[in-house]
């Protein structure tokens, strides 16, 4: 009797097992995508940020059905720092098998494993890492969407003459420019592009480099004072940011603008820490909260979407970081894999890649979408910029471009520190 | 207007270089007196500014706090060193260095996992608050933290002079086997020493935290300071370590405009190099004083 019924139990077993197999044998295999961000370590704060965005666009994609009836599968990876990156894209590829992988927000994750996609031909699809370097390696598999972290510094300067300089009655050849930063690698980085290119536009430019934890800037604050700088561009950190902003007060630095295009000025953190005087405070920074306006009638949906989906799935309102993880991996999930011959090739991706041509205006962020063919540059997505945001009312509005601005700017100039 | 820039940065190193110094005392009295290296002394500045920015979070004014503070942190110190340090007292001079380096190491992680890295900001109605001497401006934390550490620097100074106790420190410090024959009781000195000579460096914390943000790491650079400037005054000489505190201060505001901001630990290094290769015992100091101690 005992084994009667031992050997139906077996029996039923393996007809379960059998139906199942066969019942995911009927569903269409999964499109299965890596993805590499620093999900600990000192980047995770913004590495999981960008990655939560990505997944929303995958949410979205599935919601709708998926990639011609293909669920979006992800294969996660952390990577906190390069050594890991590369260790990480080496899984993903030879264990995993995938084919195409995304990430990874910081420049120096992203740059440590594009090397390795690259050798074993797997597309490195780049949603965050802004640094030029990425995309002038002369790899053919890796693609960048957002523009390039030299173009920040541009971004601001611009900003500064053609916006600035004129709301302030200052001809741009009389106009005399500060640029503060911070001298590790990304500080250094603008800074470089930056003095260049206001040597090609004759641009007066005071570059003053200070070390990020130093926890008194006087010295900072006082050569910008003495130099009597119209314009201060500066790239800080957060603690930096909150600390030269506190003694620019103290010590009377009264400047008529103030751009900022590092993290810093980014966060809530500097409202936080210094009140009412971030007001009016500009950043050049990447997209979010564009006016509808200016984007397409797809791109107004998907923005809906994503500022709703993230709120709720998160419980506060996505930052411009998850914006980008959203924005290229509906660019991917939308415009790239539907159009893609295989989407298990990589050749086949990369073809599809490089013939994608979308206008400004067409994605969540603002930007279009056109690839470099392989060359200088080769993969770096010409369509993408930067936006000028500023502080106001303790919170950040986009100003600029004009299509995309949700308020126009104010305190141009600066009030003086005593009559604030 | 350079002029005016000049006296700027003087007055600005003058006033920090005031809370140096008593940063400073606190480490050569340490030294000169229970001849121990404290590695950590910086990181005890830290947990003091941690200390008073928390007691300012529960609405007690920094100042308010401040000798509750020094109190407290006269009690940890003479903990530290009934705990650990005594137990090194007899042992070989890098057991010592390492377990003031394991202090600090212990402290900064436990800022770190208890606090974050954040930095911490202390705001009252006053920290934006500046004096405008002509065209000098000077804030309100600067000068009060000048005035309290000098005021402090001197009252520590009278003590060791004028009193029973102060006496028996010195004597202590001069020769600690004759101090214990004239039935002075040595534990008992070293270990109010070390705790005047962290109460020093918590009441350091105090006045700096209305002025500059606290994170774990902020004692490195304190303790790097007070190095520089005990042994550019004179290991063990109390004198040297105020004049030293306000020369630092000084020389890293000049040298910061007038050089770069980045090169301001550079420029004071150099002219500790530079005193050190022509009176290697420091500008106050008698040479040898390392070995023997010298009176503080």
């Amino acid at each position: 009797m005992r084994r009667a019924i031992t050997g139906c139990s077996l029996a039923v077993a393996m007809a379960c097992v059998v139906l199942m197999s066969a019942a995911s044998w009927a569903q269409p295999q999964p499109i299965r995508i890596g993805t590499i961000f620093p999900l600990s370590g000192s980047l995770a704060l913004l590495g999981e940020t960008q990655m939560n965005g990505a997944l929303i666009a995958v949410d979205v994609v599935n919601e709708r059905g998926g990639l011609k009836g293909r669920a979006v599968q992800i294969v996660k990876a952390d990577a906190p720092n390069p050594g890991a990156a590369i260790t990480e894209a080496n899984r993903l590829i030879g264990s995993e098998g995938v084919k195409l992988i995304v990430g990874s927000y910081a420049s120096s994750i992203a740059s440590a494993w594009a090397g390795a996609a690259e050798r074993a031909g797997i597309i490195h699809f780049e949603l965050g890492g802004v640094a030029d370097s990425i995309t002038q390696r002369g790899f053919k598999n890796v693609f960048r969407v957002p523009p390039t972290g030299s173009s920040l510094g541009f971004a601001a300067l611009d900003y500064a003459r053609l916006v600035l300089a004129p709301a302030l009655g200052i001809p741009s050849d009389k106009l005399k420019v500060a640029l503060v930063y911070e001298d590790s690698e990304f500080g250094a980085s603008v800074a470089k592009g930056l003095s260049t290119k206001a040597k090609e536009l004759g641009i007066q430019l005071l570059a003053v480099p200070y070390t990020k934890d130093s926890s008194d800037l006087t010295p900072v604050v006082l050569r910008i004072r003495e130099a009597s700088s119209d314009v201060l561009l500066s790239v800080q950190y957060i603690n930096d940011a909150i600390l030269f902003w506190k003694q620019a007060r103290q010590l009377g630095l009264n400047i008529k603008a103030h751009v900022g295009m590092g993290a810093g000025h980014f966060e809530k953190s500097f409202p936080d820490a210094v009140g009412r005087d971030a007001n009016g405070v500009f950043i050049a920074g990447p997209p979010i909260e564009l006016n509808p306006a200016g984007l397409s009638e797809t791109a107004r949906k998907n923005a809906a979407d994503f500022y709703g989906r993230y709120e709720k799935k998160h419980g506060k309102k996505p930052s411009s970081i998850a914006m980008m993880g959203f924005t290229g991996m509906m660019i991917l999930l939308e415009e790239v894999l539907p159009a893609t011959a295989n989407p298990d090739d990589p050749a086949s991706i990369r073809e599809a890649l490089l013939r994608v041509d979308k206008p400004v205006g067409f994605t969540a962020s603002g930007w279009g979408v056109k690839f470099n063919p392989p060359g200088p540059n080769g993969g770096h997505n010409e369509r993408a910029f930067w936006v000028i945001r500023q502080w106001q009312d303790g919170e950040l509005y986009t100003v600029y471009p004009k299509q995309f601005g949700v308020r126009s700017p104010i305190l141009v100039p600066l009030p003086a520190w005593d009559k604030r | 207007m350079t002029i005016a820039v000049f006296g700027q940065l003087v007055i600005a190193g003058i006033l920090l270089g005031g809370v140096y110094a008593l940063l400073s005392v606190g480490l050569t009295l340490i030294f000169g007196v229970v001849r121990i290296v404290n590695f950590a002394h910086g990181d005890f500045v830290m947990l003091a500014m941690y200390a008073t920015y928390f007691l300012w979070v529960l609405n007690l004014d920094p100042y308010l706090a401040a000798p509750l503070v020094t109190a407290a942190f006269f009690l940890f110190g003479m903990a530290v060193e009934r705990l650990v340090i005594r137990r090194t007292l007899t042992a070989p001079h890098l057991v010592q260095v390492f377990v003031t380096l394991g202090l600090s190491v212990v402290f900064v992680s436990f800022a770190h996992l208890a606090w974050s890295a954040d930095f911490r900001i202390v705001r009252t109605a006053y920290s934006a608050a500046v004096v405008a001497l002509g065209p000098i401006r000077v804030t309100v934390v600067g000068l009060v933290a000048f005035l309290v550490a000098m005021a402090t620097s001197g009252l520590l100074f009278l003590f060791l002079r004028k009193t029973q106790i102060g006496a028996a420190i010195r004597a202590t410090a001069q020769d600690r086997q004759t101090a214990a024959v004239m039935g002075i009781e040595v534990p008992r000195v070293y270990n109010l020493t070390f705790g005047l000579g962290i109460a020093c460096a918590g009441l350091a914390g105090a006045l700096l935290v209305p002025m500059y943000p606290a994170f774990p790491s902020v004692g490195l650079g304190y303790a790097l300071i007070a190095f520089v400037v005990v042994i550019l005054g004179g290991l063990g000489s109390f004198p040297g370590a105020i004049i030293g505190g306000l020369l630092v201060g000084v020389i890293e505001m000049l040298s910061g405009f007038y050089l770069a901001p980045s090169l301001k630990e550079a420029a004071y290094f150099a002219l500790f190099i530079g005193v050190l290769v022509l009176r290697p015992a420091g500008l106050l100091g008698i040479r040898g004083s390392e070995l023997t101690g010298i009176e503080p």
